[in-house]
């Protein structure tokens, strides 16, 4: 080989080594392609539309339904980003249905939006797993052994965090406490399916796991935040950093539910020991 | 902590959210018509992956002509 070819192709190869980079397990990572713009494109939209209404409802409901038309036309139009725009115009359709129903108190709203959340994620995480099965999400039993009670620990961890700040913020007020702790669990049920087993893992599909994670963990703090107070901010960024997380390393929807689920159950708790008896 | 459903004067926005969902589903078929007719039968199985979300939105349709039929 002549000098000047030898020296263009380890500049070529050097260069795709860098943009590349080297991943989880010694895998070689893909570059923030077309498909990693549409992928921060559609978390913005979701962003951009809880923003709003959240601030401005009027505004925001039109942002809504534009997020819903440019998340079809994603999955129309892109073959392969196809399954993650679907995915997330769940959120757009559950806002849709829930503010269509007008459920009048505050957990009957949420109870509408997640349920619907739930049923759509069911059923796309059926029909897209129709084609590709998923794979490695399964752990052994020593495994659950071992994994289950320390993420029983993280999700306490994450319900005092949440307690410290929104102890005074206790959105269920009025409700028989056995109800909400059984909508509580059903809640994380439906968070961890869309968001870590529909949108994170079909996101990991397509680009960087971790900028997945990433994603998934700022529409997770979007959904969570309140018109009302600021408080729930810092709740749900531990809250989305550490569901992202443990789904990004061990892809497993038994372990973040049960984060989940325990940090609600104990937020919940701690407010009918502590502030509801009192 | 919770997610929370952010439209807290959800009540006046209905009709706009009816009205809007509607003219989403007519939208979204012509689109799906315009680029799925000229498509080869095989290919034309990713519709499939969109049912659901037509179903929802039919069925809000539905639900605004009720909406509207008994002035609720």
């Amino acid at each position: 080989m002549a000098p000047t070819k030898q020296f263009a192709t380890n500049v070529a190869g050097r260069s795709r080594r860098f943009k590349t980079s080297v991943g989880r397990g010694g895998q070689a990572l893909k570059p923030l392609g077309r498909h990693g713009y549409i992928w921060l494109l559609t978390i913005g939209l979701l962003v951009a539309t809880q923003a709003t209404l959240i601030w401005a409802p009027h505004v925001g409901i039109y942002i809504n339904a534009a997020a819903l038309a440019g998340l079809t036309a994603v999955a129309i139009l892109q073959d392969k980003a196809r399954t993650v725009a679907i995915s997330m115009a769940i959120i757009p359709v559950a806002t849709m249905i829930t503010a269509s129903v007008v459920p009048h108190t505050n957990f009957g709203q949420t109870t509408v939006f997640d349920v619907s959340l739930l049923l759509l994620a069911l059923l796309y995480r059926y029909i897209f797993t129709l084609e590709h099965p998923l794979s490695n999400t399964k752990l052994s039993a020593k495994g659950y052994g071992m994994l289950l009670p320390l993420m029983l620990i993280v999700g306490q961890l994450v319900g005092l965090i949440g307690y410290a700040f929104l102890r005074n913020q206790y959105p269920y007020n009025g409700y028989s406490l056995p109800l909400v702790a059984v909508a509580a669990v059903v809640f994380a049920f439906a968070e961890e399916m869309l968001l870590r087993g529909l949108i994170q893992q079909q996101g990991s599909r397509l680009f960087h796991p971790a900028m997945a994670a990433l994603g998934t963990a700022i529409l997770y703090v979007f959904l969570s935040l309140d018109h009302a107070t600021m408080l729930t901010l810092p709740t749900a960024i531990v809250m989305g950093c550490v569901l992202s997380f443990v789904y990004y390393k061990k892809q497993n929807l038994i372990l973040t539910t049960t984060i989940n689920a325990a940090a609600k159950l104990t937020y919940i708790g701690l407010v009918a020991g502590f502030i509801l008896r009192g | 902590m919770f997610f929370n459903f952010p439209l807290h004067v959800i009540s006046n926005l209905r009709q706009t959210v009816l009205l809007l969902n509607t003219v989403l589903l007519i939208a979204a078929l012509v689109v799906v018509e315009l680029v799925y007719s000229e498509v080869p039968t095989p290919k034309r199985r990713e519709l499939r992956s969109f049912y659901p979300l037509f179903i929802v939105l039919s069925g809000l349709l539905i639900y605004a002509v009720y909406v509207q039929r008994n002035g609720l």
